[in-house]
């Protein structure tokens, strides 16, 4: 029974689970119960080190770490799950329509698809912010963007093997219409492929999150965002790790649960 | 009768298969298993191995061509030949018979052919793992291999990549590649069940022929009990792990003593090929 | 060789979509370029002509032929910024990020290849338990953050290089090398993780085949059925995904190159960004995107060579 409990796949479902659970509490905090207002700033807190008060310690200019590390966190929730929702969104709608319909539309979209596909994610996310300029809504935009190319071609596959299916060609018997065919009887039946490319997809929206505001484009300071702490705490490294420590782990701890329960979820 | 042989049975007594049980040690998955097999080959003969799938007769054939290497089973028994335990012995010496003194054939030769490796090169491997033989020599040999299983075309097919041919044709090169080294024992796990009638008829003959030009025994592995009567002098009726009936194939063909046969045998469509 | 000349038609039909896709962009949002050229006093009579001489007047398709050409042969426009040619602003960058990407593709081949085979051979066993897990963990860090760790580590406690001190490749490519090496890691590891786990699932997806059970009937040991017959099945997905990992890696340079401080590719385009500089960074994701573009094509030609169900016919 141990033995069982333990085998790769539930071990992944358990950590991934308590992992996610974990953050999402850290979030609830954050949201509800938010020690210290984040943008606060006092010259005699600067670096403070790790304390009862402050138990990650202040950055250079005496913010409370705890708090910004909360609110960071939840920002990069929020554009990651904002890409997501675009993404599968739109991703549905054009892989759907070219697996399902195929013809000269799914010739033109797919090729589209596949010369918008040829741009790594963050050249992509970075070509729209520069058309777009920076700010989290743009970067949500234009992740989200950046991520419809990759669901679409993975709902289209599905679609596509979907609509040669016997419990397709049933449902087209019985005179079921095309969309009542796509969102009733197709989608329900490839949520798992789905769902494991829409937690890769949330990861991945997470480190391009944390990656553009590191790079400054993501969301402005002063509100406070896991990339640009970073940034700014990679010139104290030395002096002060538990200010690059922190937010590092927020990342981290945010993309390791939940690829592992996209591991364990796909792979049934 | 195990241990009382006489000499004249010994001398073409090939391989002796004594109690094999093979059980798997993870009993929640369904698993084949096999139970007390017993079974002589001599030198020359056919015996058939019949059976429904799951009968254990594919277990049985395996670990007799020493392919049974999975840690989560557990064996026991003999499988005799050449004065070596098969069973128990060590890779290196089990690997020295493997493919040199007994080679098999399989059910899918499509899948059991590698894809990206040119037939040739699939061909020649048995020579150059147990032969010390030069360049020509080796190409002489596959040439007369494939020569030898009667396709039209050797040296075009030696070119070519498993894809790229029929059904019959892989089959063929595989029994090429098993008999290159022109082993004692084929085992041959229902090479005819992913084709065609027709192409099944042809394999069947050409095996016939290896067994009477060459004189090598076949144990033959079919669920097809026709085939059987069509090929084999001795049968060997499996089901759930146990061997029910053996004996001549005529024999237990006109007067079967276990209604599990009498059922086979009446499950063959009427018209033979 | 049909082939690969269908893929060549292929790449370029796309390179002429995607640059054209980003020239229409660039041309929506940039504004007037005449207006931007000679300053908002300028009057409408000398925008006027300084349109008709820069061919501004002309249909889209025109324009972006023109500038097409003229990229190719090596003008890639003026910078706003810097008023000076793009081209002399981008040209000692590119060899920059192209070495680093190569590097950390070099680092991922070597450190990805032998784990990954190393533990689909030894499956379940101690070490193969330690590196999933140790995988799992480092698959999460994103490669700026590894970047900073490996700076904390290399640079202050071990002290092989000195952070931040770049050492260009025309005074001391030997120096260069070391310095790179570090970005060069910190891009690879997050991609090292993924191709252990994709080489080692591959390698022991393969080993169910019936293939393998023919080779091992054959006589073949273990090591010599893996190496013989398994790992070039096994390598087949792995191409694609190291194919994307290089095009990845010249992509993922732009962050990286910030945490060293790296003068390359990266560098202009975030100033530029910044500075709606367009013309750089029009240039820059052209010749990035038209980079990874090539790099696709020759992953699939490859693969067209390595797997044979693939050529010619298909």
């Amino acid at each position: 029974m141990i033995k069982k409990l333990f085998k790769n796949k539930n071990l992944n479902l358990i950590i991934g689970t308590v992992i996610v659970a974990i953050m999402v509490l850290f979030m609830l905090v954050g949201i509800f119960a938010i020690p210290y207002e984040s943008t606060d700033i006092s010259a005699s807190l600067k670096f403070a080190p790790m304390s009862l008060e402050h138990p990650f310690g202040c950055d250079n200019f005496g913010r409370d770490i705890l708090s910004r590390v909360m609110e960071g966190t939840i920002a990069t929730f929020k554009v990651a799950l904002g890409t997501v929702i675009i993404g599968t969104f739109f991703g549905i709608i054009i892989g759907g329509v070219t697996g399902y319909f195929g013809g000269i539309i799914d010739e033109v979209l797919m090729r589209v698809i596949d010369a918008v596909f040829a741009f790594p994610s963050i050249l992509l996310a970075l070509l729209f912010i520069s058309i777009l300029g920076s700010g989290t809504y743009q970067v949500t935009i234009a992740l989200g963007i950046a991520f419809v190319p990759s669901f679409s071609r993975i709902v289209r596959a599905e679609f596509l093997k979907a609509k040669n299916m016997d419990y397709v060609r049933m449902a087209r018997l019985m005179g079921a219409s095309n969309i009542r065919i796509m969102f009733v009887h197709i989608l329900p039946n490839i949520y798992p492929v789905l769902i494991s490319s829409i937690m890769i997809g949330f990861n991945n929206a997470v480190l391009a999150e944390a990656s553009m505001s590191y790079l400054g484009i993501g969301v402005q300071p002063p509100e406070p965002s896991l990339g640009r702490m970073l940034s700014e705490a990679q010139t104290y490294i030395f002096k002060v790790p538990n200010y690059a420590l922190f937010p590092g782990i927020a990342v981290i701890l945010l993309i390791l649960g939940f690829s592992l329960l996209g591991d364990a979820l796909g792979e049934k | 009768m195990d241990f009382v042989m006489s000499e004249n049975v010994s001398k073409d007594l090939l391989l002796k298969v004594t109690d094999l049980n093979i059980e798997f040690l993870d009993r929640s998955k369904p698993s084949t298993v096999v139970y007390d097999f017993d079974l002589e080959l001599r030198a020359g003969e056919i015996v058939g191995l019949v059976g429904e799938s799951g009968s254990g007769k594919s277990m049985s054939a395996l670990a007799i061509a020493g392919l049974l290497s999975r840690k989560d089973m557990n064996k026991r028994g003999e499988i005799l030949y050449n004065g070596v335990d098969m069973l128990h012995c060590d890779r290196n010496t089990l690997r020295k018979i493997q493919g040199n003194e007994i080679g098999m054939i399989f059910q899918e030769p499509l899948t059991c052919l590698n894809p990206v490796q040119k037939i040739y090169k699939q061909v020649e491997e048995p020579l150059r793992i147990h032969q010390n033989l030069t360049k020509e020599e080796r190409y002489k040999k596959v040439l007369e291999a494939l020569k030898g299983v009667e396709l039209a075309d050797p040296e075009t097919v030696m070119n070519q990549y498993p894809h790229e041919l029929s059904g019959g044709m892989r089959q063929r090169v595989m029994i090429a590649t098993a008999m290159i080294n022109e082993p004692r024992i084929l085992i041959a796990d229902e090479p005819t069940t992913a084709l065609d009638v027709t192409i099944q008829a042809q394999i069947i003959k050409l095996l016939k022929k290896l067994n009477k030009e060459r004189g090598t025994a076949i144990l033959f592995i079919s669920h097809d009990l026709g085939l059987i009567n069509n090929l084999c002098e001795r049968v060997l009726v499996m089901k759930g792990g146990y061997i029910v009936e053996s004996g001549k194939t005529e024999d237990v063909f006109n007067n079967p003593q276990k209604e599990y046969t009498q059922n086979l045998i009446k499950a063959i469509p009427k018209i033979n090929i | 060789m049909k082939y690969v000349l269908k893929k060549l038609v292929t790449m370029i039909i796309t390179v002429v979509l995607v640059t054209f896709f980003v020239f229409l962009a660039f041309n929506l949002i940039s504004g007037d370029p005449a207006t931007s050229a000679l300053g908002t006093e300028a009057t409408p009579e000398r925008l006027a002509a300084y349109r008709t001489q820069m061919g501004l007047d002309d249909p889209v398709v025109v324009q972006y032929l023109r500038w097409g050409g003229n990229f190719l042969t090596g003008d890639m426009g003026t910078s706003y910024s810097y008023r000076m040619s793009v081209s002399s602003m981008i040209s000692e960058k590119i060899p920059v990020t192209l070495i680093m990407a190569v590097m950390s593709f070099l680092i991922m081949i070597v450190v990805a290849i032998p784990i990954g085979i190393y533990t689909a051979e030894h499956k379940d066993g101690v070490l193969d338990r330690i590196i999933t897990v140790i995988n799992q963990v480092v698959m999460a860090i994103p490669p700026f953050f590894s970047g900073i760790l490996i700076t904390l580590l290399f640079g202050q406690i071990f002290k092989l290089f000195t952070p931040g001190k770049y050492i260009s490749y025309q005074d001391d490519f030997g120096g260069f090398l070391g310095y790179m090496f570090f970005p060069a890691l910190a891009i690879a590891l997050p991609k090292i993780t993924m191709a252990v786990k994709l080489l080692r699932t591959s390698v022991l997806k393969e080993v169910k085949n019936d293939y393998v059970r023919t080779a091992y009937s054959k006589g073949n040991s273990s090591r010599q059925v893996l190496y013989g017959h398994v790992l070039k099945n096994a390598f087949l997905p792995v191409i694609t995904f190291l194919g994307m990992c290089l095009t990845d890696m010249i992509a993922g340079s732009i962050i990286v190159e910030q945490v060293f401080s790296v003068p390359g590719l990266g560098r202009i385009l975030l100033t530029s960004i910044s500075n709606r500089d367009y013309p750089v960074v029009m240039a820059i994701i052209v010749i990035i995107a038209c980079l990874v573009l090539l790099v696709n094509m020759l992953v699939d030609v490859l693969y067209g060579f390595i797997d044979p169900r693939i050529t010619p016919d298909d």
